[in-house]
């Protein structure tokens, strides 16, 4: 029939084409220049990646080194460790003020992603809903702080946390947790944004609206499962950021974590090394599993298999063209 | 900042009558156009709260900041606090702050885009790209005093990298390395290196296969690829990623003051240093008039950034 | 291949000096084209490729004459795209060897091997004016720089998009794209003309209309081309010859008309266009079902077995007072299609697809008694 085909398949006996895949043993690559590329390639991603995880090992394995030898006799011990394991007990009361450091920052962290979710997740879905109107600027407003550096923010909230603690609330440092909710911001809204991108908004709340569900409803039933990852990935963002705050505290004369940290270096620098270790350990561990909780995405769709789109018919069809 | 007053400027048209400025109805105006003034207000009612939020806390001190700079001690506008902070030392903290800045975004950018180079050639799901970046990020953003510390541990007169090369290579480091400003350096890079990864990955990994697909089959070669498609095409992203290191470590604040004690080389430490100081409250006026240099700076460097990721964006097919 | 060469002669006489008649009247392979003389021959000879375990290709093999274009068609994941990429030197191979004008340029990198290509988006450098996008490929290839210069207006001319050249690609619709994108593929006067699902990413109307452009592009230049897609009527309406692919092997290749006439598989018969199962015996070169007998094709069985045939090869009357039972059925959809209608008749327990000419159409009503009756077309019976 047609003279140029030099390789025609005929199926088993009823014309159909179903031989299985061929399964061959790894067979080498051709001389492939594509492969030798690849190859090159790889291997100087691992370079990288061995100087990299190199370079970031030896700053954590120093603090742990430095919290159990001493630095001027070199004697190993675990007293270090040891104090911050007993907690909060009176037998260290040198450590009052990390703990105390330690525990406004948890708080601080709950509140301020607190009202990091209750001020920008309705604003957001409220944003998304009402047309392109205010969008641009709530993403302004979010990305400011990362151009106004902690440093010229708190100038300016020294005369407002003035008035915070004197006449609206107590000096408490827990009322950071304000300020905090403007450092997250920009974390906070990058997160929900591409949470909120990837659904489709606007057709899931109209669809609930009109089965009578209350605003209240539409948002925690039908929105919040729906964006747990970003939200998740938000929340995580924000704690790191409050853990790891130390500007605002410092020149606004509240003790959070790091500013204890920064004073209990003065007196006891190896339970200081111990808590940095911790905390940096900590915060990457947070920023991992929310990276695998946000990525749980399924991987990218098998190829389709034809048989089972082109399957011969085992029996007489009785009825229907394709 | 410049784009600050805009925002001022806009923040008072969508404000309802609580602060009375602007959005006023004209004297003569008809119940029907109020009506639909209220209409349009209760349609935008949505924004007030996140309005109030970052107004009283992000847009109240700038505005203060930027006020208070121009404010004399009774009140009145005044240049004084200006004229006092354009000294010779301010200036001179001012330039060590920007070399700082500098050196360390330009080693950062270079280095960095390597690593992230680097990362961009793993499948997005594998396992050590997804933790390497964790902690990239760690180091990058929420480091400050801690990595301090760990330079202190490492490179301090007892730590461990400094015992090692002395046993080994019989190398000194000098002991006051990290209160010098080859210290700072030294740290800064260790924050500014990972920032550049994060930044820059994502313009890495947006170079389409197609592109070198293209390039190759046309005849070009690595070399032409890379001269002619993907570095032009990088090239102002890479420029962006510099320019927000620079913003980056001109605004870092935590780590100098972990590293430094009693001196004040670099602006935010003079920041500090003004707001402590309860002795004279003339200094309330030199810490704004600091923190309105560094707005300054900080603005000229974020609209030439904004500039750049807009010529990118076109591209973006 | 002799209807080929037949219209070859026919239509060389009045078309130009080139061969190059114009697509409008001329209707699937049957175009007239006579390949000037320097153009390619491709062969892929006994291609194998292998990741891992999965196998895209298996001992595939392909020869394409000088001037020809070809199309490779199959389903998601049969390894059209992989053919097209080793035959550009952009995927390695396990085993075979690919023959440019009989030399082996198995191991020669992309970048040497004298092609060109045109992807389905993204083709486009985004930071070079469309007029930078051609002179920098004319420039890879070492053409002067006045030479580079009337070569990209030329070809821009040729494409229709002399007034776009200082545009970038954002700037222009998904259809201008692509056409720069074959105008510079062109324009470097490769060997062989690749092309990886050009018209996929394109609005169904635009899709039609480059088809058509594409083609005409191809034979005015008499460019030996490669060209993958999924679409049918695309592989149909553009190429010379078409190879239905099926996991790594080519099911069958020939020209439109024979693949879509005479399908040699089930496979292919079932992949190409639609048929209609309809149950039947087969006894030497007929098949007899309940509506008539039909020549089978060579492929066929013997025995009982299911004769596929086309819904326009299906013939339907109203049914008149003497009509046997067993051809009789009742019109259960009709859907007017502007030019044809698509009539769906239901006999005992058996749903016939049949395509009539909308006019001949207008006397058939939903509800009707139709007798169904096969056309003397050769059908394949599997």
């Amino acid at each position: 029939m047609s003279t140029y085909a030099s390789h025609v398949v005929h199926g088993p006996e009823h014309g159909s084409v179903r031989d299985d895949v061929t399964v061959t043993p790894d067979a080498p690559v051709r001389a492939g220049a594509r492969a030798a590329a690849t190859r090159r390639q790889t291997a100087f991603r691992r370079v990288v990646y061995l100087v990299s995880i190199l370079l970031m090992a030896v700053p954590l394995v120093s603090l742990v080194e430095y919290s159990v030898r001493f630095p001027l006799t070199g004697a190993v011990n675990l007293d270090a460790w040891r104090k911050i394991f007993a907690g909060r007990t009176n037998e260290y009361t040198t450590l009052d003020n990390l703990w105390l450091g330690l525990t406004n920052s948890l708080i601080m962290c709950l509140i301020t992603v607190v009202i990091m979710l209750v001020l920008l997740l309705p604003t957001m879905v409220w944003v998304r809903l009402s047309g392109k109107k205010f969008s641009r600027f709530v993403e302004f407003v979010c990305l400011l702080p990362l151009t106004i550096p902690a440093v010229v923010l708190v100038v300016g909230l020294t005369p407002i946390y003035r008035v915070i603690s004197t006449q609206i609330l107590n000096s408490s440092a827990i009322w950071l947790s304000f300020a905090y909710v403007i450092l997250v911001l920009p974390f906070s809204y990058r997160a929900m944004d591409a949470g909120l991108r990837a659904i489709d908004l606007k057709t899931l709340v109209e669809a609930a609206r009109s089965f009578g569900a209350s605003w209240l409803t539409v948002l925690l039933k039908v929105i919040v499962p729906n964006i747990k990852g970003a939200l998740v990935s938000a929340s995580f963002l924000s704690c790191a950021v409050v853990l790891g705050e130390f500007t605002l505290a410092r020149l606004l004369a509240k003790d959070n974590l790091q500013t204890a940290l920064f004073v209990i270096n003065l007196s006891d620098s190896q339970v200081a090394a111990a808590m940095s270790f911790l905390a940096l350990a900590l915060t990457t561990i947070l920023l991992v599993v929310m990276d695998l909780i946000m990525n749980r995405a399924p991987k990218a769709p098998k190829k389709l298999d034809a048989s089972k789109t082109y399957r011969a018919p085992k029996k007489r069809i009785k009825d229907t063209t394709r | 900042m410049t784009t600050v007053p805009t925002s001022v400027g806009r923040a008072d048209a969508a404000r309802p009558t609580g602060r009375g400025a602007g959005g006023r109805p004209p004297a003569a105006a008809t119940s029907v156009s109020s009506r639909t003034w209220v209409r349009a207000l209760s349609r935008d009612a949505g924004i007030l709260p996140f309005f109030a939020y970052t107004g009283i806390f992000l847009l109240l001190p700038t505005i203060l900041v930027i006020i208070g700079a121009f404010t004399a001690r009774d009140g009145g506008f005044s240049l004084d606090g200006i004229h006092q902070a354009l000294n010779a030392r301010t200036a001179k903290i001012f330039w060590t702050t920007t070399w700082l800045a500098a050196v360390t975004a330009i080693v950062g950018a270079v280095v960095g885009s390597v690593i992230a180079y680097a990362l961009s050639t793993a499948p997005q799901g594998s396992v050590s790209r997804r933790v390497i970046t964790a902690f990239n990020s760690v180091l990058a953003q929420f480091g400050g005093v801690m990595l301090a510390f760990a330079f202190i541990a490492m490179l301090g007169t007892n730590g461990m990298i400094t015992r090692l090369l002395h046993s080994l290579f019989s190398v000194d480091v000098p002991s006051n390395l990290l209160s010098s400003m080859a210290g700072i350096v030294l740290v800064y890079i260790y924050f500014q290196i990972p920032l550049m990864v994060i930044v820059f990955v994502p313009a890495v990994d947006g170079l389409r296969s197609e592109w070198r697909e293209t390039t190759m089959s046309f005849g070009g070669t690595t070399r032409t690829f890379w001269l002619s498609v993907a570095g032009p095409i990088l090239a102002p992203r890479f420029l962006g990623a510099l320019l927000l290191l620079f913003a980056n470590a001109f605004s870092a604040f935590a780590t100098a003051a972990a590293l430094i004690s009693q001196q004040t080389i670099i602006v935010p430490m003079a920041i500090e240093s003004a707001i402590r100081n309860e002795n004279n409250t003339n200094m309330t006026a030199y810490a704004q008039v600091l923190a309105l240099g560094m707005i300054l700076v900080i603005a000229v460097i974020m609209a030439l950034y904004a500039a750049l990721q807009r010529k990118t964006a076109r591209w973006e097919q | 291949m002799t209807t080929l060469n037949a219209a070859a002669n026919d239509t060389a006489a009045t078309a130009g000096p080139r061969g190059f008649a114009s697509p409008q009247g001329v209707a699937g392979s049957q175009r007239a084209h006579t390949a000037p003389a320097n153009a390619s021959s491709v062969e892929l000879r006994n291609i194998t490729r292998t990741f891992g375990a999965v196998t895209a290709l298996s001992d595939f093999s392909l020869t394409i004459e000088p001037g020809e274009m070809v199309a490779l068609l199959g389903p998601s994941g049969c390894g059209k795209t992989t053919a097209l990429r080793a035959l550009a030197g952009l995927e390695d191979i396990n085993a075979g060897t690919i023959l440019i004008d009989e030399r082996d340029v198995s191991d020669l990198p992309a970048y040497k091997r004298d092609m060109a290509m045109v992807f389905q988006a993204y083709s486009l450098m985004p930071h070079m004016t469309v007029r930078q996008n051609l002179e920098f490929v004319l420039k890879i290839r070492k053409i002067s720089a006045a030479e580079r210069a009337s070569i990209t207006e030329r070809y821009l001319d040729m494409v229709g998009l002399s007034g776009h050249a200082a545009h970038f690609p954002h700037q222009l619709s998904g259809g201008q794209r692509q056409r720069v994108a074959i105008a510079r593929a062109l324009a470097v006067n490769p060997k062989v003309l690749l092309l990886d699902e050009p018209l996929s990413a394109l609005d169904a109307k635009v899709r039609v209309q480059l088809r058509d452009e594409i083609r005409a592009l191809q034979l005015e230049s008499g460019i030996t081309a490669l060209f993958v897609t999924h679409d049918q009527e695309e592989a149909l309406a553009m190429a010379d010859r078409v190879a239905v692919m099926y996991q790594g092997k080519i099911a069958q290749i020939g020209a439109p008309q024979d693949i879509y006439e005479r399908p040699e598989s089930e496979f292919v018969a079932r992949f190409i266009g639609q048929v209609n199962d309809i149950s039947g015996t087969v006894s030497g070169q007929h098949a007899t079902t309940a509506f008539g007998s039909v020549p089978v094709l060579p492929g066929s069985v013997t025995g009982a077995a299911t004769v596929l045939v086309r819904p326009e090869n299906i013939a339907i009357e109203p049914a008149g007072s003497g009509a046997p039972a067993s051809t009789v059925g009742i019109i259960e959809q009709f859907n007017y299609l502007g030019s044809v209608a698509s009539v769906a008749v239901r006999c005992g327990d058996v749903l016939i697809n049949a395509q009539v000419p909308a006019r001949d159409g207008q006397h058939l009503v939903l509800g009707s008694a139709v007798t169904v009756a096969l056309r003397e077309a050769p059908a394949l019976a599997v």
